[in-house]
């Protein structure tokens, strides 16, 4: 890869901005990169991360504002461009195409050719040559839908390497890890630095960024808030920087009293959309008025267990039951007749029909109920009554009443509008996937007070979540899924981070693993609760 | 559906600005073989509303083409695309057909009610078919409701070809025996001895009023348009994606069912199978509901327009404006372009976002700018 | 036993050729186009106006050549209006290509009646050559149809092109990202399509030397069926098109034999078996067929 001078300045953005219509992105961001350093890029989600390295990559045009490199000002009109300028991407969102190969994947659009002919073999023996150049090992004859997401993100990295890249850009690249792969990829990283790469690495996770930056810079609501260098900072500091005052991360809540077993899982397989078996012989209970977490990696069979439960996905064997009844095998209506409320991972996908307005997402269950509709014909009045009662107790904020569109809301507004609707329906069960994802601070504050509540007040929580912190603080009993078995549990309160860690990733014997210390800490991300500075 | 409320006059305009734009293809054309445009669409005007004939001749022609638009509405709002509207016209008009020939026993109205209901169930079955096909056995429906298309085509050729079951014993003609006089639509107007409109138009506009009933107030309604909108959420809101399917496509099948039998029982006096494979009304019918935004209110006017131009053709042909048979497949290209033009509506809102932000310095690219 | 060869082998072998060559092109066409991300429905289209032009070209210039070149930029110009409407309008793949399919038919026998009037083309047309033994002579577009099946294989899976395309059609923004040129590839697919539809079309019309209304008859829906079955691979489509070829050939020999029941021998019921068997196909055996995974969708840059 081509070098320039250690330290010197190679990529600077100049008072950059980005406005979708009245909508800032960015604004008046200032940014530079030197030649083979690491410079993370930290914001919560929202800050205009994304939009700026869109703009790096050509994909997105600045409104106002310079990109130099080497000094000179550049305009980067596409991705095309960007490539020949050096500069590549390894998107948060992989850009593989799953049923090519991964040399097919890496060489698209700069093929070998043998006359006419696609020279694959040439192709093969250029990516292993990278990769065993760089340690990505990655078998260039395997196709991406086949292989791990780890190695699917290396071959991210030897399309850039393919390319001649000498600025990396790394989009999120731990977000799916396990932690070994996080490991390796910081590993990686660090060698790629060696080799006079300049790389620009986004993420949230406080202590990748500890360990891997030489700078950092934040953004906060377009705008860059600073860059540091590495040296004197801590998780707390940068948090700080990221979210503008100090963060804490706890919530409040007293000691459950657990009554009757709600939720009784036995035994239970659930297969994958590839058939595969995602969910292996899990088993263990909720009980009335406590909260259970589901801890784990994502992508270790928690979506189908909780699909399972819900009956939207059929069971290959085991048992479930729902205060006492059987609802193995029943339709995902008749589940919820027996008492489940579901708040889902993806309210865009499953928990709300984004044209629907408000109205008629607070009767997405009511659709046979004696109370929204008779003889076939909805009650109108009824259920804008419920709407506007609902979204007066849960504070759902939209342009225009209840008539508005669901999709127009915000993401905090949108969870709400869905938590109110499934708290409503006083179920026995709360299962609460994933519920603040997107979700801005303010909002995450206000469902985790309204999940301990509906606790307190008796209900069967089971919390599903990819944010360590938020298990941790709203937990009473930490259930862990690792590839699809239940490996461990913890009482709340009083967990081992360490051993959670390890249970996460399989080794739950306690024996210690290089580098996995303190996994906890590194899924924890800031969108904690706050408090005022 | 709350039209007041979430009136865009952005999308208002694009079915306009559509026809207008298909109108002024079909004009070129006119000039390019040589003949005068703007004498032809005075005809075609003249032949559409130019005197209470036009006017009845086009609400005659507006009652089937409404009834395959709400057919391809309802399927739309299911998430289907129903190009089956000819073959569940078909099986509804011969069903229709059959019952207005043959069931003489019963009494009065209820002759032509009863094979209006017929055909409804006829066309719904053969509807419910493709939807079946769709949701239990993956199959892509574009192909198979234009296969059932063909393959009702064949079917009614059969029963209405030489020797087939329903052609009238002791002809030489491919045709049924004459309807009963109470199994044809009574008429409700007749401005000239030549001209009589039946009850079709009031058919149509009753079953326009149920769909939109139907869509917007009802449970099955809200369950259609939850399926079509998003199949994951329906799911688990507890509908049965599979059940839903197959009633909507029911329905769209019913609906082009009573227009095929809105069609022959009003305008013909026995089954033809030469009628059969000339059958427009269901690719009209994607024009209409296009046209008309996938409201109840909007495949009525879409309706009445295209019945508009279908009547204009005949005036085209009445004034010799164009050579024989000229003006049919012009009206059939201006229907092409219109949905060609209603379904890149883009261009024309990119026109006005350009008009309205005069030729501004904005690249092209979507109007409606998101957040990345 | 002579009379059996001539009618069920050499004859019913004949037919398939003759029914299937078009679905062949047709399909091909398909092929191109929704491996690039394009659904193209209009092959019916596209097919009537290559039907039509073919004979017309071929009046005008009194050379088959030359009307086949007619049929495929007959196809092409559809084809454009389908592309601009999809790719740069981003129009809904379905609607634009039902539009086409009522424009095609509209303008197409508009131009028929105009051009040649209601006693429709001359008797005397130029037409392909015919190839092969005495007792089996097919058009030259036979073996043409057969060599582009082994053509697209060979673009389609072993060159640059190849690549990208599919590319585009499986994961457009994951080809945007390294600068392959989205619009132009899915642009340069559906125009390839519209000539293979065309030339479909041609066939169909040279094989009987005129034009005559309605004549493509479904065959553009049935290439698309066979492309599903097919699963969007050359060889498979190419046989499912022999398939769905052969059971037109077989519906057009069945009406003389005597041992079969009435009803079998009513040539509308016979006529309507390569439609029922195509339901069958799709319905019954196709499995999960897995289409690009693009298909269908617009893309739009940021």
């Amino acid at each position: 890869m081509a070098q320039a001078t250690p330290g010197a300045t190679i990529l600077e953005l100049k008072d950059v901005s980005k406005r979708f219509g009245e909508f800032y992105a960015n604004r008046g961001v200032n940014f530079d990169l030197r030649a083979g350093e690491v410079h993370c890029l930290c914001g919560e989600n929202g800050a205009g991360k994304s939009t700026m390295m869109n703009m790096l990559y050509g994909l997105l045009e600045p409104t106002e504002g310079t990109i130099s490199m080497d000094g000179a000002p550049v305009h980067i009109g596409g991705p095309r461009h960007a490539i020949d300028l050096g500069i590549g991407m390894v998107h948060q969102h992989f850009m593989l195409i799953p049923v090519f190969t991964v040399a097919e994947n890496i060489v698209l659009a700069d093929e070998p050719t043998q006359g006419m002919t696609l020279d694959i073999k040439a192709a093969e023996a250029r990516v292993r040559e990278l990769s065993d150049r760089y340690g990505l090992s990655v078998d260039p004859s395997a196709r991406v839908q086949d292989i791990t997401v780890g190695q699917q993100q290396r071959a991210e990295i030897l399309k850039a390497l393919y390319r001649r890249a000498r600025i990396l850009i790394l989009d999120e690249p731990t977000a799916v890890l396990t932690p070994q792969e996080i490991e390796e990829l910081l590993r990686v990283i660090g060698l790629l630095r060696d080799e006079g790469m300049s790389i620009i690495m986004i993420t949230h996770k406080l202590k990748e960024v500890l360990s891997i930056a030489d700078r950092i810079s934040v953004l906060r609501r377009g705008e860059m808030v600073g860059t540091v260098p590495r040296e004197g900072q801590t998780e707390a500091s940068i948090a700080n920087m990221m979210v503008g005052r100090d963060v804490l991360l706890k919530v409040d809540k007293t000691e459950s009293i657990p009554e009757r077993p709600v939720l009784t899982v036995q035994d239970l397989w659930v297969k994958d959309d590839r058939d595969l078996d995602a969910v292996r012989g899990a088993s263990f209970e909720v009980h009335a008025g406590e909260i259970v977490g589901v801890a784990g990696i994502d992508g270790n069979g928690q979506e189908e267990l909780v699909d399972a439960i819900a009956g939207l996905r059929p069971i290959q064997r085991g048992r479930i039951t729902l205060d006492g009844e059987d609802i193995t095998g029943l339709s995902p209506h008749e589940v919820s007749e027996a008492g489940l409320g579901h708040i889902p991972q993806d309210r865009h996908r499953r928990g709300m029909v984004l044209d629907f307005d408000l109205r008629e997402n607070v009767m997405l269950h009511d659709w046979d109920k004696r109370d929204m509709v008779r003889f076939g014909i909805i009650d109108r009045a009824a259920s804008a009554e419920r709407a506007e009662t609902l979204c007066d107790m849960y504070d759902v904020r939209s342009g225009g009443g209840i008539g508005s569109r669901a999709g127009s809301l915000s993401g905090g507004n949108q969870q709400k509008l869905v938590i109110a609707r499934e708290i409503q329906r006083d179920p026995k069960l709360l299962i609460a996937a994933q519920p603040t994802r997107g979700v801005d601070i303010g909002a995450i504050e206000f469902i985790h007070r309204r999940l301990v509540e509906e606790r307190d007040a008796g209900t069967a929580v089971l919390l599903v979540s990819l944010e360590m912190s938020e298990v941790l603080s709203l937990s009473d009993r930490i259930v862990v899924i690792f590839e699809g078995e239940i490996v461990a549990e913890f009482e709340g309160g009083r967990v081992d981070e360490q051993r959670l860690g390890m249970a996460m990733i399989g080794s739950g014997d306690g024996h210690s693993v290089p580098g996995q210390a303190g996994i906890g800490g590194a899924l924890a991300g800031p969108e904690v609760e706050e408090t005022p500075a | 559906m709350n039209l007041l409320r979430r009136f865009d006059p952005e999308a208002a305009l694009v079915p306009v600005l559509a026809v207008v734009a298909a109108m002024l293809v079909g004009m070129v054309l006119i000039y390019a073989i040589g003949y005068d445009g703007i004498y032809a669409y005075g005809s075609l005007i003249n032949g559409a509303v130019g005197s209470q004939s036009a006017i009845a001749a086009t609400m005659l022609r507006a009652a089937p083409i409404i009834l395959t638009g709400l057919s391809v509405m309802i399927a739309f709002r299911a998430g289907l695309f129903n190009i089956g509207g000819t073959g569940q016209a078909i099986m509804g008009l011969l069903v229709a057909g059959t019952i207005a020939t043959h069931f003489t026993f019963l009494p009065g109205a209820s002759h032509w009610i009863v094979a209006l209901v017929g055909a409804a169930c006829a066309g719904g079955l053969w509807g419910a078919l493709a939807g079946f096909l769709k949701v239990a056995r993956g199959a892509n429906e574009v192909v198979v409701t234009i296969m059932l298309n063909y393959v009702a085509i064949r079917f009614g050729e059969y029963l209405l070809g030489l020797g087939g079951p329903l052609q009238e014993k002791g002809s030489d003609n491919p045709s049924s025996a004459l309807f009963a006089d109470s199994g044809r639509l009574p008429k409700i107007w007749s401005p000239d001895p030549f001209t009589e409109v039946n009850i079709g138009i009031i058919v149509a506009l009753v079953v326009a009023t149920f769909a939109w009933f139907l869509v917007a107030r009802t449970s099955i309604g809200f369950q259609i348009r939850a399926v079509g909108l998003q199949p994951d959420a329906a799911e688990y809101g507890g509908m049965s994606v599979t059940k839903v399917t197959v009633i909507g496509m029911f329905m769209a099948g019913a609906f082009s069912g009573l227009g095929g039998a809105v069609q022959t029982l009003g305008e013909l006096d026995r089954l033809q199978k030469s009628e059969l494979s000339v059958i427009q009304i269901g690719f009209a019918g994607i024009a209409v509901a296009l046209l008309g935004r996938n409201t109840a209110l909007g495949c009525v006017f879409a309706g009445l327009l295209m019945g508009a131009l279908d009547s204009g053709a005949v005036g085209i042909q009445n004034d010799n404006a164009l050579p024989s048979g000229v003006a049919t497949k012009l009206i059939g290209v201006i229907q092409g372009v219109i949905v060609l033009f209603v379904g890149a509506d883009v261009i024309f809102r990119r026109l006005s976002a350009r008009v309205a932000g005069g030729f501004g310095k904005q690249r092209a690219g979507p109007a409606s700018g998101g957040v990345a | 036993m002579k009379e059996f060869v001539d009618v069920w082998i050499l004859g019913l072998g004949l037919a398939t050729l003759t029914y299937g060559t078009p679905l062949i092109l047709a399909a091909l066409g398909g092929l191109f186009s929704e491996r690039s991300g394009i659904v193209n429905i209009a092959l019916e289209g596209m097919m009537t106006a290559g039907a039509f032009f073919a004979i017309y070209v071929s009046v005008q210039t009194n050379s088959w050549f030359f009307g086949l070149i007619g049929a495929m930029l007959a196809g092409m110009v559809l084809a454009a209006v389908h592309a601009v409407a999809t790719v740069t309008f981003h129009a809904d793949q379905i609607v634009s290509g039902t539009a086409i399919i009522l424009i095609a038919a509209g303008l197409v026998n508009f131009l028929n009646l105009t051009l040649f009037g209601s006693e429709g083309s001359p008797p005397d047309i130029s037409s392909p050559w015919k190839v092969g033994p005495a007792d089996f002579r097919v058009s030259v577009l036979v073996p043409l149809a057969f060599l582009a099946v082994a053509g697209t294989w060979f673009v389609i899976f072993r060159t640059p092109f190849g690549l990208r395309l599919r590319s585009v059609g499986e994961h457009p923004r994951a080809a945007d990202t390294v600068g392959i040129d989205v619009a132009r590839m899915r642009y340069t697919a559906v125009l390839v399509s519209g000539a293979l539809a065309g030339l479909a079309g041609a066939f169909i019309s040279f094989n009987v030397d005129s034009y005559t209304e309605n004549m493509v008859a479904g065959n553009g829906f049935i290439a698309l069926a066979a492309l599903i079955f097919g699963k969007w691979k050359p060889v498979p489509v190419m046989m499912a098109c022999l398939l769905f070829g052969f059971a037109q050939g077989l519906a057009s020999r069945l009406g003389g034999v005597g041992w079969l029941p009435d009803a079998f021998q009513s040539p509308e019921l016979l006529n309507a078996l390569p439609y029922v068997i195509t339901l069958i196909a799709l319905a019954g055996f196709v499995g999960k067929a897995v289409p690009p995974a693009a298909v269908g969708k617009p893309y739009i840059k940021h």
